[in-house]
């Protein structure tokens, strides 16, 4: 890993209700889309899914949409459920949109939308720890 | 342009012509001479060298090629030794014979390796090189490509000492007109100056004869005042009304006209016959005054160059009947002076606004030596002065008008604003004598570089406005007024400068009061700027308000104020290397060129810009082939408020397979107004188009959040 300073853009691990959240900040381009798919498959947990917030990206382009693609395809092959959190005023929307990721992945407006996503989620394998 | 050009001046002239020299360099191809025998040969080259995308033109022999060369321009020339008749030896020996074939290189094509005594022929008539038959396709290719861009590098070279030579012309008709409103002439009688200007006008643009026309009081009726020479247009008691017949509609355009004999009334008789017209309105603070004319009897040849300095000679000499006509009313000559010599507009620039006041003393006997100007240099820099004599009276705007004049000269032959002082000390300490102290304030203003660079011998700093109101003084390295020691000679400092700052240039009667501290006077300007109006003009009125309220100034006072519009900084030229790591490198550089370039662009739309560009650097970082250094390069430019990006790289645009495909170029045309893809053997070429004004791109998908199965 190069030093933080250096760096495009870095990805920050949360918990929300027991879904796990990847908040990516800065940019994603072809330079770090490898780099940043590592991370969030790092840490996608094993029972739900995972949401990706990308709130705080200020660009991103095709290399992201391949990457967003790629989790997606990766996780649900895990049974488990991708949600992608792009503000409807965010850069990122228009690139998701214009090139509909969202009739393959869900994208939502809203953190809390996207962790009520996950957890509503049917069809993937029961809750580990918070269920039970 | 050449007649809007001529319209804002000398200045702005310059300046179009070089904008439009970097516009058109893109498509600029050049031509390669093939000359051979064979068309077998001619062929096989044209295969071999197609791909550079220059404009190859073949030749079946020397002859052929000496008849080519006679229209064409060509950056390189491949030649077939043995041919029969004028072979190539010969061939290239008349080639370097003629003046405008002379620097043509000469690439000489040989049959074996073995015709030794031939090659050692061919460089010594003029080979620049020789490549033998069969030859390797990507050696000729290299060779060729080389000579191409040492011919574009040669050509540039042409341009800009044109240019340079246009700028010393340009030079000496200031001179040329200095003579149609020096001081001599401004005590003369209107009728006395008319037929004294119009003497000189005649020996200036080498015509026969030549009259002005003046608009009534408060008519549209023109009537003849003054004619010089042979034959004369109109008769005595002419009246033309603007607006009708040939010379009434020149009157109601703002440009000189060039009129041949067929578009004029014809003459009573033969002798009276002028064969080619040159017309110029009058124009005073944008007001008709009258009508210059200029005719010649016989077939003369009018050029676009006549007629841009029949435009400054008709300011000259509006400005020149102005002042007669004040001078009549009874008003002091000095002050005439004074006004003749300021300029009588700013040059037009479309990155700039200027405006500039000059308001006399209070004291009518004082009037002073004041003075600033403004000039468009050669290479679209812009030259700003301002300065003030320490003195008052006729013999202060005197001097005044010296040194204006020569600090032009010295701009408009290249100095920088120090270097430039320097040889204005001079001129104050050689030519204008002892006990002359004058303050002068030159700047330079690059908008591609965003820096000013000055210098000041003894003048108050300029103010720098921001877009966001906020003021501060720049630093000039203190240095004695001219006239005091010429040992020392003015230091420059560099400043930077962003689209929507204003520099405020001013001379010490803004600042000072009898009764206060400069200090209060920099306070109350610093105020004045930072509450003023955005208009320039309306800026320079508010700054004269509250700088010196209801004061009479005992100084006089100028003020000029330049601002710096969000036009093009010039086209961003980067090249690469082709890695991942580049691609966000590239994309910051092109979101400050576009900040800096264009004004208040949509955040979305520079966002579509950005995406686009990546895209097209992703797909050639992804596809770099060939060497290991392999590298691409990117180009934008901005024109008409429509960006231009381009994208090269020596491998091939290849879509990508799969599901997952096929977004970058996809994304491309959704952000694009216009999308070209050249894919050529030597690398794919990706042009974007791109108009800022248009709105920022929808999807149309429908609003996400709709999960999907």
């Amino acid at each position: 890993m190069t030093a933080p300073t250096d760096r495009l853009a870095s990805v920050t691990r949360d918990e929300q209700d027991g879904v796990v959240v990847a908040a990516v900040q800065g940019e994603i381009d072809v330079s770090n889309a490898a780099q940043l798919g590592h991370e969030l498959t790092e840490v996608s947990n094993q029972a739900l899914g995972l949401v990706v917030d990308l709130g705080q990206v200020s660009y991103l382009d095709s290399a992201a949409i391949a990457l967003l693609y790629e989790l997606h395809v990766r996780l649900e092959r895990r049974g488990q459920r991708l949600v992608v959190v792009a503000p409807p005023a965010g850069a990122p929307r228009r690139v998701l949109e214009l090139t509909a990721l969202g009739t393959r992945a869900t994208v939502v407006d809203e953190l809390e939308t996207a962790v009520a996503t996950v957890r509503n989620a049917g069809g993937g394998p029961p809750p580990a720890s918070s269920g039970s | 342009v050449g007649l809007s050009g001529s319209e804002n001046g000398i200045d702005g002239e310059l300046v179009d012509r070089s904008e439009g020299g970097d516009a058109d360099r893109f498509d600029d191809r050049v031509a390669i001479l093939l000359v051979d025998d064979h068309r077998e040969n001619l062929t096989a080259l044209e295969a071999v060298l197609e791909p550079l995308g220059e404009r190859l033109v073949s030749a079946g022999s020397g002859e052929q090629a000496l008849r080519a060369l006679l229209h064409e321009d060509v950056a390189v020339i491949l030649l077939d030794v043995r041919m029969p008749g004028m072979d190539g030896l010969e061939t290239a020996r008349i080639i370097r014979s003629r003046p405008r074939t002379r620097h043509i290189p000469i690439i000489f094509l040989t049959a074996q390796a073995s015709e030794v005594e031939d090659i050692a022929l061919a460089y010594a008539s003029g080979a620049v090189d020789y490549v033998v038959k069969p030859f390797e396709p990507d050696v000729l290719r290299a060779k060729v490509s080389v000579f191409v861009e040492l011919s574009r590098e040669r050509a540039e070279r042409v341009r800009q000492s044109r240019a340079r030579a246009k700028a010393e012309a340009v030079a000496a008709t200031v001179r040329k007109l200095q003579i149609v409103s020096d001081a001599a002439l401004a005590h003369l009688e209107l009728d006395q100056l008319l037929s004294e200007l119009l003497e000189r006008a005649n020996t200036l643009f080498d015509t026969d004869t030549a009259g002005v026309l003046l608009v009534e009081d408060d008519s549209t009726l023109m009537s003849l005042r003054a004619t010089q020479g042979q034959p004369s247009l109109l008769a005595e008691d002419e009246q033309v009304v603007v607006g009708e017949g040939v010379l009434g509609r020149v009157a109601r355009q703002r440009h000189p006209v060039l009129l041949s004999a067929a578009e004029l009334p014809p003459p009573p008789d033969a002798a009276s016959m002028i064969d080619a017209l040159l017309v110029a309105p009058l124009l005073s603070s944008g007001r008709l005054i009258g009508l210059l004319y200029l005719g010649a009897r016989r077939s003369r040849r009018f050029g676009p160059e006549d007629l841009e300095l029949l435009a400054l000679a008709a300011e000259r000499v509006a400005i020149a009947i102005e002042h007669a006509q004040l001078f009549a009313r009874g008003l002091e000559l000095v002050e005439i002076l004074q006004h003749s010599l300021l300029p009588e507009r700013l040059p037009a620039h479309p990155r700039l606004e200027l405006a500039a006041r000059y308001l006399p003393s209070g004291f009518a006997a004082q009037v002073g030596g004041d003075w600033y100007d403004a000039i468009v240099l050669a290479d679209g820099r812009i030259g700003v002065m301002i300065g003030d004599i320490v003195g008052h009276g006729v013999r202060a705007a005197t001097i005044m008008g010296e040194l204006r004049n020569s600090l032009r000269a010295f701009a408009i032959e290249g100095h920088s604003p120090g270097e430039a002082l320097r040889q204005l000390d001079r001129v104050v300490q050689t030519t204008l004598g002892p006990g002359m102290v004058a303050t002068v304030l030159f700047l330079i203003l690059d908008w591609d570089a965003g820096t000013v660079t000055l210098a000041s011998a003894g003048h108050p700093p300029p103010a720098v406005l921001s877009a966001d109101g906020e003021v501060h003084f720049l630093e000039t390295d203190a240095c004695l007024p001219l006239g005091i020691d010429a040992t020392v000679a003015p230091s420059e400092t560099i400043h930077p400068l962003a689209a929507g700052d204003s520099l405020v240039l001013f001379t010490d009667g803004l600042v000072e009061r009898r009764d206060e501290s400069m200090e209060t006077g920099f306070d109350r300007l610093r105020t004045a700027l930072h509450e003023g109006p955005r208009d320039v003009e309306a800026l320079c009125d508010h700054v004269l308000e509250q700088s010196l309220g209801d004061h009479p100034s005992h100084d006089d006072v100028a003020v000029l104020i330049v601002r710096l519009l969000g036009q093009p900084v010039g086209p961003l030229d980067l090249t690469f290397p082709a890695t991942a790591e580049s691609v966000p490198v590239v994309r910051h550089r092109l979101r400050a060129w576009l900040s800096a370039t264009a004004e208040a662009v949509d955040a979305a739309v520079a966002q579509d810009l950005e995406l686009a560009c990546s895209e097209a650097c992703t797909n050639a970082v992804r596809h770099a082939y060939g060497p290991a250094d392999a590298t691409f390069s990117v180009r934008a430019d901005l024109h008409d408020g429509e960006v231009v990006l381009e994208v090269r790289d020596q491998g091939s645009w290849r879509e990508p397979r799969g599901a997952q495909g096929g977004w970058g170029l996809r994304l491309i045309r959704a952000v694009c107004d216009a999308v070209e893809v050249d894919r050529r053997r030597d690398g794919t070429r990706v042009r974007m188009h791109r108009d800022l004004r248009s709105a920022p791109v929808h999807s149309p998908a429908p609003a996400a959040g709709v999960p999907t199965a």
